[in-house]
């Protein structure tokens, strides 16, 4: 054996193999962010004093610092690190957490892993194949934002700090997710419980950031140690070592975990289930509803609790500023000239698209249950197919206007706490949250179309929301044409509380959406079911 | 066809891209008869079941159930059937029972007292989520589900591979009760004992086309039957005698196959040869079906 694990070079090949085309795109998202929003600002702010001014009124609206960060300096390089380091670091750790459990959990309850196992394979070698090419991802990814930010005019040191402190974020979110896909015994569970983490990490981080006095919440966050390196204002690399000793513990804890456990089992051992199917459990309703009810409810809270903290900050925000480009960055922001409404608008944005990326699981998971063959135990009875298909739809539509009220009543109840006028400021949040929905509704009417008519093009419906959340957070201030901007439904939402309300692309984002309903329902009638 | 078919088929077309998976079969199953669908892999029988639940569309040919199109009347046509896949797949967080008693409510309800019956015949233990199940388990869940129901026909694809020998012989008693009051079965599979020990009728299909239908008894009549023989004298030249297969003298024993209409003929060779015993066996099925499989026509 020569020391080294049996089995891992081949299992290396097979995952870098099964990835080749998922890993090239999130390698260039993540480096083509980081190196277009530096591209911008160096054109937006070509001198020293356009930068100071930008910043004087980042800092001023401290609302800013709880999504993106705190800005540390005015170089072209401190303001392309509070652009893109906790932006770059969350989506690290999304693409690390999705890779390992896919390569681990999610390989063994299919049962691939057994054919592996059963060969001359060491127990461990699946895992360490899986961390090796998760975490040599985030190095490549990270050396790389070293190497490009130079190209556009930014010192090298600062761009190294930049890459790898969204590396380490990375790397430090690969050893959680090697945890649980030990702990769980559903890959779903395992990506759930990681994914949470994430976002209750991230809201640790805006605390801390918009805090005065417990900064210290920072360092208990993996993204919040990105931040903490503060590449571009003393490039203090030392804090990389915080990620890295973390990363390691995780994996070694990952190791013992699977070495003490039985194949295909989870540390947490799995509840048996009723023996009967209850009241709710029945036809294609109780079905979809079974199927979503968990993730919808986890959404929901999850949501609840980061409008919650968000709505907490609005207070702080609405500090007075003189300067009219500061104005003029926030009107893009949050398309208001009161910084307050501003920052609620930009915050109830993130929370539209985040229903819309719930609305699109829901979809995923039917397009999954064609696939798996379980659609035939479903169609060999007598629902008809456009019953099935609403089924899930409701619970699309369900969920994401379920996650609207918790950001609604979540964000207006602790901005109205703070400003002591509790009704009036959920009234207005409220407006703001729920002007999200016919762009919502418009995109999921898109995916639900794509997997009628193309099931296996289902999953470009990610893609699409992809460009339509880029094009509506980042492409404002990267000053792209407005006719790109105008193809995102996010573009035409009327930016709440501040604005007049015009109905018209309301009413025909609406439409739009039962027109492509219908035509969903209408072509998944006609094709062929696919297993 | 038939008024009664239940099932019937006729020049049934599909293509998947260029691959061709049926090409023009014919089928024909008759109502209350148990009807075996045998073939090799990739034949066409998971491909003709899915026309027949309305969940491919055919590209050719012509398709009636209960003399209603599949295609078009799926809703209502699929009240009176029950259904399992070969392959079960299961939703991996709902328990057995809940998956049992939601495959009944899409069927407009299921026999509560026939559910727990079968649930303790198959031995299935009903608390376990989808994915704890393993293969076996899996297709008793679909087969209780199917079973439990007051279905007219059944499509079984291939519904007992992963079962143990003590569950097979539960299913077969349940195909029996089904047949016994009344049901029609389509039973599509690969164990030859359990086809000649269920069907009434079989269909051998191969490369998307039947090849041969009928009872087992039409289908042994039209293929070789073996014998062994052990003679006195040399019986001459059998194999002169057009028919004659696979001939072996060893002293005085002599065995070989023959086509039936050839038989008269050898067996009179062989008692001019002076008999001392004689077994002739008709055609296993495993036989029949290495010839058909095997592309052989006779």
């Amino acid at each position: 054996m020569s020391g080294g694990l049996a089995g891992l070079r081949e299992l290396s090949k097979l995952a870098s193999r099964r990835d080749r085309i998922i890993l090239p795109l999130w390698a260039y998202a993540l480096i083509g962010s980081a190196a277009s929003t530096a591209y911008s600002i160096k054109g937006l702010f070509p001198d020293q004093a356009s930068r100071q001014e930008f910043v004087d009124g980042i800092r001023a609206a401290s609302g800013a610092a709880a999504l993106y960060g705190r800005i540390l300096d005015t170089s072209p390089g401190a303001i392309t690190t509070w652009r893109s380091a906790v932006l770059g670091a969350v989506l690290a750790a999304v693409m690390s957490i999705l890779l390992v459990v896919r390569h681990t959990r999610a390989e063994e309850q299919t049962g691939r892993q057994e054919l592996v196992a059963a060969g001359v394979v060491d127990r461990a070698a699946p895992l360490v194949a899986a961390l090796q090419l998760v975490i040599s991802v985030n190095l490549a990814v990270g050396v790389v934002i070293g190497g490009v930010l130079p190209l556009v005019g930014l010192p090298a040191a600062g761009a190294f700090a930049l890459g790898l402190s969204i590396a380490a974020c990375g790397i430090a979110f690969t050893g959680i997710a090697a945890v649980c896909a030990q702990l769980f015994e559903s890959s779903r569970t395992a990506n759930a419980v990681s994914l949470t983490l994430l976002g209750a990490f991230y809201l640790v981080r805006a605390v801390g950031d918009m805090s005065h006095g417990a900064e210290w919440l920072l360092w208990i966050s993996p993204i919040g140690w990105t931040e903490e390196v503060r590449p571009y204002a003393g490039d203090r690399w030392w804090v990389l070592a915080v990620p890295a000793v973390a990363a390691t513990v995780l994996i070694v804890v990952a190791l013992r975990l699977l070495n003490a456990r039985d194949f295909g089992s989870g540390v947490l051992p799995a509840r048996p289930g009723p023996a009967h199917g209850g009241a709710d459990t029945r036809g294609t309703l109780g079905l979809a509803w079974r199927m979503h009810r968990v993730s919808m409810l986890g959404w929901t809270l999850g949501v609840l609790t980061a409008a919650l903290v968000f709505g907490s900050f609005v207070r702080d925000v609405d500090v007075l500023t003189d300067s009219d480009r500061v104005r003029e960055i926030m009107a893009d922001l949050g398309g208001s000239q009161d910084m307050a409404d501003a920052y609620v608008s930009s915050v109830v944005g993130v929370f539209g698209i985040m229903a819309a990326v719930f609305a699109l699981t829901v979809i995923v998971r039917a397009r999954a249950e064609e696939a798996a063959g379980r659609i035939e135990l479903v169609f060999a009875g007598t629902p008809s197919r456009a019953r099935w298909l609403l089924g899930h739809l409701v619970f699309a539509v369900l969920g994401a206007v379920l996650i609207l009220v918790a950001a609604g009543f979540g964000m207006g109840l602790s901005a109205g706490l703070g400003a002591h006028d509790v009704a009036a400021t959920l009234g207005r949040v409220f407006g703001a949250v729920f002007v999200q929905l016919p762009a919502v509704l418009l995109i999921v009417a898109l995916a639900v179309l794509l997997f009628a008519a193309v099931p296996r093009w289902t999953a470009a419906g990610w893609g699409l929301l992809g460009l339509f959340a880029f094009l509506t957070l980042v492409g404002p201030q990267l000053k792209v044409s407005q006719y790109v901007l105008d193809l995102s439904p996010f573009s035409h939402v009327p930016k709440l509380p501040g604005n007049a309300v015009p109905a018209t692309p309301l009413v025909v984002m609406g439409a739009l959406a039962l027109v492509g309903v219908a035509a969903a329902v209408t072509a998944f009638r006609r094709r062929d079911l696919l297993a | 066809m038939n008024a009664i078919d239940v099932i019937c088929t006729t020049g049934l077309q599909k293509r998947f891209g260029q691959a061709v998976a049926l090409d023009g079969l014919d089928l024909q199953v008759a109502q209350g008869e148990v009807h075996g669908l045998l073939g090799p892999n990739g034949a066409g029988k998971s491909t003709v079941i899915r026309i027949l639940l309305g969940l491919l569309r055919r590209d050719g040919g012509t398709v009636t159930l209960f003399g209603g199109d599949p295609w078009q009347e799926a809703t209502a046509l699929h009240r009176r059937l029950a259904y399992v896949p070969g392959d079960v797949s299961l939703w991996p967080n709902l328990s057995g029972g809940e998956t049992i008693d939601l495959l009944g409510s899409m069927r407009g309800g299921l026999d509560k007292a026939r559910r727990d019956a079968l649930v303790e015949r198959f031995e299935l233990d009903p608390k376990k989520k989808g994915r704890a199940y393993s293969k076996g388990n899996r297709q008793k869940v679909a087969l209780v589900a199917a079973l439990a129901s007051e279905a007219e026909l059944l499509i079984l694809d291939e519904p007992t591979s992963g079962l143990d020998p003590l569950m097979e012989a539960v299913f077969g008693s349940c195909v029996a009760e089904a047949k016994e009051r009344g049901a029609t079965v389509l039973l599509s599979s690969h164990i030859l004992s359990e086809v000649e020990e269920l069907c009434d009728r079989v269909s051998i299909i191969r490369e998307g086309r039947r090849v041969d239908s009928g009872s087992l008894d039409d289908l042994r009549h039209l293929s070789r039957t073996t014998i062994t023989a052990t003679v006195f004298r040399s019986p001459g030249n059998l194999d002169a005698i057009g028919g004659v297969h696979e001939l072996q003298v060893d002293g005085r024993s002599v065995s070989f196959q023959v086509d039936p209409d050839a038989l008269e003929k050898t067996l009179r060779l062989l008692t001019d040869a002076g008999l001392e015993s004689l077994t002739s066996r008709p055609p296993t099925l495993e036989e029949l079906f290495m010839r058909y499989y095997s592309g052989d026509k006779q």
